[in-house]
C-alpha cells in the first residue's frame, strides 16, 4: 500500500534521524535563503587588513568576525553562509533535472516493458559504463567551470538511480488491479502512468532524491576544490577548502569549518533520506 | 435487437488457445451469468470485450457489436470503455488507487468522458454514491480507499462504473472477496440498479448460488469454451450438458445427506490449455463418454438453450 496515501505521516514525527536531520537541513536552506540577514559581512569584500583573522574561540578571535577570515581578508561566516546558497542550489536543481530524466525512462520502461524496456536497460548500461566524475573532469576543462555547467553535467549523468527505482516500482505498480480499472474506466495508456502509477512513487522518489542531492552537493565541492567546478570568487564551500589547502599547518580551522559544513550538511540530508524511507517506503528498507 | 453480440471470440497466449470460440449477445435490461469453475476463461472473456487483455495475450473474433459499433476497431473500443460500456472486478481492496480521493477517482472518470466542471460532475458523484447506499456521502467524496470498508469500496466502485450512465455493466466476481451478508447487499443492489438504469449486465461467478439469483441468461463455461447456455430456468432445473449436470449435484442440499456421507465432486481436473485440441474438453471427466467424443461436438440447439454435447437434446 501506497505511504504518502496512509498518512503515516504524524509517524514522521517520532522519527530521531528524520527529525534530527530535518532540523538542520530546515536550518541550512533558512541561512541560504535568507543569507543577505544573517550574513554580517558582504562575502565578497576583502579587507587586507584583517587577513587570516582566527575564529572568536581562539585567542586572537574577535566577535567582528566569528568564524574569522580567509587569505583576502573576506569574512568566513558570510562567505560560508552565502556557500550553502551555492549548495543548496546546486543540490535541487541536479536533483530535479536527473529525476525529470531518471523518472521519465524509469516509468516508460516500467510500464510499457517490451522493447522501450530493452532500450532503456541499453541507454542505462552505457551510462553505467561511464565514469562520472572523468567525464565531469573532461567537459569542465573542455567548456571550463561554471554553476551552469556543473548543474548540467551532473544533472544529465546522475539519473541512473531514478531510472532503476522508478523502473521496478512502477513495474509492481502496473500490475495492480486500480491500473487495470483505470483503463476499463477509459483512462490512455499515457494517462495512466502519469496520473495514476507516478503518484504513487512518490514515496521512494523522495528517497532516492534526498540521496541524490547529498551525491551533488560532494560532487560539487570536489570539482570546486579541484577548481573545476564553481569559479572564484564565489563562495562555494569546496572552493573555500580549496583556498585554506596552503594553510592547512597554520590555519587548520579554514579547512575544519567548511568541511564540516559540507560533512553536516550531507550528513542531514542523508538522515532525512533514511527517516523518509523508513516513513514512506519501508518495503526498500534493505 | 441485442446490445451486445460476439461471435467467435477467441483469446489466445502465443500459439495456446484459453478461450474458443465464444458466442454471446446480450439485451438492453438482461442479466446474463458467466459461471464456470476458475481457469475456465471467464474473465479472459470478460476483459477481451473490453480489450483490456494483458500483454502476451491476442484476442480474435469473427464479429463483435456493441449497439451497432465495431468493437473490434480498437479507437471505439477505447471510446465506450468507462463510457457506455463499464466494468468493476473482483478485489475492491486494491481496484481503487490508493493515493487518490474516492470523489477525487468518480469525478476524474465523468470529467474524461463527458467533460464539463468539476461541480457537474461533484453532484454526479454525491448523487451516485448517495444512489449505491453509501452513507455520510459529503464526507466519503474527501476519502481514501484505505479509509473503507471492503463492502464501501465495491460500492463505491460501482458508483464509479455508473459515473457515465453506461448501457453494459460487465461485473467480475464483484462479490467473491466479500463476506456474505454484504454480498447479498451488493447483489440486490447491482439488481435494483439494474432495473432502474435499464443496464445490461455481465456477471462472471464462480457461485452457481449467486447465478441462480441473479441470471436471466446463464452460459457455463469449461475450458475456454461456452458449454451450455440457456435461460435460467433450464439451466437450474433441466441443465442438459453433462458438466453443468454434475456441477449441480455437487451442491450440498442442507439436511438432504445424512451424516457421514461424503460429498460429490466431479473426479478429474480440467485439461490446462493447449492439450485437448479435438474432441470433447470435458471427456476424461464425463460419466457418458464415448468414442465419438473424441470429435468437437458443436454447440446444438436443444429447448431453452443450446449445448455442447453429443447427448444433448
Amino acid at each position: 500500500m501506497t505511504a504518502l496515501a496512509e498518512r503515516r505521516w504524524p509517524g514522521a514525527f517520532r522519527h530521531t534521524s528524520l527529525v534530527a536531520g530535518g532540523a538542520v537541513v530546515l536550518l541550512v536552506a533558512l541561512m541560504a535563503l535568507f543569507a543577505p540577514l544573517v550574513a554580517p559581512h558582504d562575502p565578497f569584500l576583502q579587507n587586507l587588513d584583517h587577513r587570516l583573522v582566527p575564529p572568536v574561540w581562539e585567542a586572537e578571535g574577535r566577535w567582528a568576525h566569528p568564524l574569522g577570515t580567509d587569505a583576502l581578508g573576506r569574512d568566513y561566516l558570510s562567505r560560508l553562509v552565502y556557500g550553502a546558497r551555492i549548495s543548496l542550489f546546486i543540490a535541487l536543481s541536479v536533483g530535479l533535472l536527473s529525476g525529470l530524466i531518471g523518472t521519465a525512462l524509469g516509468l516508460a520502461a516500467g510500464y510499457y516493458g517490451g522493447w522501450i524496456d530493452t532500450a532503456m536497460l541499453f541507454i542505462l548500461t552505457n551510462r553505467l559504463a561511464m565514469p562520472g566524475v572523468l567525464i565531469t573532469l573532461a567537459v569542465v576543462a573542455i567548456v571550463g567551470g561554471s554553476l551552469t555547467v556543473v548543474i548540467l553535467v551532473l544533472g544529465f549523468l546522475n539519473w541512473d538511480r531514478f531510472a532503476v527505482v522508478v523502473r521496478s516500482a512502477a513495474q509492481r505498480e502496473a500490475s495492480r488491479d486500480y491500473v487495470l480499472a483505470a483503463s476499463a474506466h477509459g483512462a490512455s495508456g499515457f494517462r495512466i502512468m502519469l496520473a495514476e502509477i507516478l503518484p504513487n512513487l512518490m514515496g521512494p522518489l523522495l528517497v532516492v532524491l534526498t540521496v541524490e542531492m547529498a551525491h551533488a552537493i560532494l560532487i560539487e565541492a570536489a570539482l570546486s576544490f579541484l577548481g573545476l567546478g564553481v569559479p572564484p570568487p564565489n563562495p562555494s564551500w569546496g572552493l573555500m577548502v580549496n583556498e585554506a589547502k596552503d594553510h592547512i599547518f597554520f590555519h587548520p580551522w579554514m579547512i575544519f569549518i567548511p568541511g564540516i559544513a559540507i560533512f553536516g550538511l550531507v550528513l542531514a540530508i542523508n538522515l532525512v533520506g533514511d527517516g523518509l524511507r523508513d516513513v514512506l517506503a519501508p518495503e526498500w528498507r534493505p | 435487437m441485442s446490445l451486445l453480440e460476439i461471435r467467435g471470440l477467441g483469446v489466445s497466449a502465443g500459439a495456446v488457445p484459453l478461450v474458443r470460440a465464444v458466442d454471446l449477445s446480450i439485451a438492453r435490461g438482461e442479466t446474463l451469468c458467466l459461471a464456470g469453475e476458475s481457469g475456465s476463461g471467464k474473465s479472459l472473456t470478460a476483459l477481451a470485450l473490453m480489450d483490456l487483455l494483458g500483454p502476451g495475450l491476442t484476442r480474435r473474433a469473427a464479429e463483435a457489436r456493441f449497439d451497432g459499433i465495431d468493437l473490434l476497431d480498437r479507437g471505439a473500443a477505447t471510446r465506450l470503455r468507462g463510457d457506455r460500456m463499464a466494468m468493476i472486478f473482483q478485489e475492491p481492496m486494491t481496484a481503487l488507487n490508493p493515493v487518490f480521493t474516492i470523489g477525487g477517482q468518480l469525478e476524474a472518470v465523468y470529467r474524461r468522458h463527458r467533460g464539463g466542471g468539476s461541480a457537474e460532475a461533484r453532484r454526479r458523484a454525491l448523487h451516485l454514491l448517495e444512489r449505491v447506499g453509501i452513507g455520510a456521502p459529503e464526507r466519503r467524496l474527501r476519502q481514501f480507499p484505505h479509509e473503507l470498508s471492503g463492502g464501501l469500496r465495491q460500492r463505491a466502485m460501482i458508483a464509479m462504473a455508473l459515473m457515465c450512465q453506461p448501457d453494459l455493466l460487465i461485473a467480475d466476481e464483484p462479490t467473491t472477496a466479500l463476506d456474505v451478508t454484504v454480498q447479498a447487499e451488493i447483489l440486490r443492489l447491482l439488481k435494483d440498479l439494474q432495473n432502474e438504469l435499464g443496464l445490461a449486465l455481465i456477471l462472471i461467478t464462480h457461485d452457481l448460488g449467486v447465478a441462480s439469483r441473479m441470471a436471466d441468461r446463464c452460459a457455463v463455461m469449461y475450458a475456454g469454451e461456452i458449454v451450455e447456455t440457456a435461460d435460467r430456468r433450464t439451466v437450474f432445473k433441466a441443465p442438459r450438458h453433462p458438466y453443468t449436470q454434475a456441477l449441480l449435484r455437487c451442491i450440498p442440499v442442507l439436511g438432504d445427506a445424512a451424516p457421514g456421507t461424503r460429498l460429490l465432486d466431479i473426479p478429474g481436473a480440467m485439461p490446462p490449455p493447449g492439450e485437448s485440441e479435438t474432441g470433447c474438453a470435458f471427456r476424461a471427466r464425463c460419466t457418458l463418454a464415448v468414442e465419438e467424443c473424441a470429435s468437437t461436438p458443436p454447440l446444438k440447439p436443444v429447448a431453452g438453450g443450446s449445448a455442447r454435447c453429443w447427448f444433448a437434446q
